[in-house]
């Protein structure tokens, strides 16, 4: 019992702690940018001793390698959600998954996740490849492939074939658009243009 | 006049020696890789001295930088010539069939231009990622654009404003698509399935809405 309750409160406490230095670092990531972020000044912006700082992560890269990662978890997340909704809708009216609206509603929600804080997400873009944090990236192309790839499996006019290398074409052109948009056409994301035309590409493709 | 007659030995001089220079960078990374590219061992092979490298070449870097422009220019220049035939070539406007070929045309150039020696490519495109903190290389996303752009207003004047959206989203495509693959999924790049579905891909884009 006692062994428990020493425990319990120490890792809400580290939690709390890790959850802290990550808010101060994207606050600091904002107003600093990467060159001026040095772990003393998170660990004093987050009341956080330096000595417990350095329990947690080794250097302030990984600080932010980590929050890459919690955004690729974000986006994961919410494209499982919209799929997830999107299957049972689907399912309901008797209508197959790749319909117009279905894409739509898939690429507006991956282009959301990375717009809606717009200014931080092409700071953590742009550290990945300086941070060699590439392969969590990838896990989100990975994810959102699977999904193509599902998709022309069950229906369409691809059924029963070997799909990998479509959904592979296709997930890698919607992912590249976005991060390089994200990068250096910005401006883009808010044209309803932009999403029209990724759902064109990937509708025309997918069902060609 | 004397200038020329001076300055002309003393360029085509220091031109043969940054040739040999390149050349032997080349040989060393197809066949050892980066990691036992050293200047030292490239003025070996190149047969200059270390002193005169290091006239023309801050470090094994710069060098590396080099072969990258050139490979970007080459890239460059073939792609251009390519689109330049169509544009002028009027057919591409009729039948959808023409379009396709063309279309094929134009990745398999490209395709081409990167499997022509693979492994040196590979390295280039990999090294151009680390070395882009340093020095910006021109972008091939933005010169394919513009040529695309500039042919779909020739071919295809339905959507006129939006042509550079059209030709900045699959431009962007083909070349992520291609330098992705070049560099994780290499066997599945010299598969013709792979330039099957470029082509496919960008057929479904452009047929009129």
């Amino acid at each position: 019992m006692t062994a428990i309750l020493i425990k319990e409160p120490k890792q809400a406490r580290s939690k709390a702690l890790v959850h802290s230095i990550l808010e101060t670092t994207t606050e600091l990531l904002l107003s600093h940018g990467m060159k001026e972020l040095t772990t003393n000044l998170i660990a004093q912006q987050s009341g956080v001793n330096i000595a417990s700082l350095y329990q947690y992560f080794p250097n302030k890269e990984s600080i932010v390698a980590k929050l890459i990662e919690r955004h690729v978890d974000e986006e994961i997340q919410r494209i499982t959600a919209v799929m997830t909704e999107v299957a049972k809708e689907s399912k309901s009216s008797g209508q197959g998954l790749i319909q117009e609206k279905n894409i739509r509603k898939i690429i507006k929600e991956f282009i959301d996740v990375h717009t809606e804080n717009l200014q931080l997400t092409q700071l953590l873009h742009m550290q990945v490849s300086h941070l060699a944090c590439r392969h969590m990236l990838q896990s989100a192309t990975l994810f959102l492939s699977t999904i193509f790839e599902k998709m022309l499996d069950k229906e369409g006019v691809f059924k029963g074939e070997d799909n990998t290398v479509r959904a592979y074409i296709i997930t890698q052109s919607i992912d590249s658009l976005v991060q390089t948009t994200l990068i250096e056409h910005p401006d883009l994301f808010v044209k309803p243009v932009f999403l029209e035309e990724l759902v064109q590409l990937s509708m025309r493709y997918l069902l060609k | 006049m004397t200038d020329l007659k001076i300055n002309i030995p003393t360029q085509s001089r220091s031109k043969a020696v940054v040739d040999a220079i390149l050349e032997a960078a080349t040989r060393i990374l197809i066949a050892k890789g980066i990691d036992k590219l050293t200047t030292n061992h490239i003025a070996e092979v190149a047969g200059v001295s270390i002193g005169s490298l290091y006239q023309y070449f801050a470090n094994k870097e710069s060098i590396v930088a080099r072969l990258i422009e050139t490979h970007k220019e080459k890239e460059f220049e073939r792609i251009s010539n390519i689109m330049n035939q169509l544009e002028q070539n009027p057919t591409c406007q009729i039948s959808q069939c023409e379009r396709k070929k063309n279309i094929r045309l134009v990745v398999n150039e490209i395709i081409d231009i990167h499997t022509e020696n693979l492994e040196l490519t590979r390295i280039l495109h990999s090294q151009s990622v680390h070395l882009s903190q340093f020095k910006t290389f021109k972008n091939t996303t933005v010169f394919l654009t513009q040529l695309l752009n500039s042919l779909l207003d020739k071919v295809d004047k339905i959507r006129g404003k939006q042509n550079y959206t059209r030709a900045y989203i699959l431009a962007n495509s083909l070349d992520s698509l291609i330098q992705k693959t070049l560099i994780d999924q290499p066997q599945l790049f010299i598969r013709p399935e792979f330039t099957d579905e470029l082509v496919n891909l960008s057929m479904g884009y452009l047929q009129a809405a």
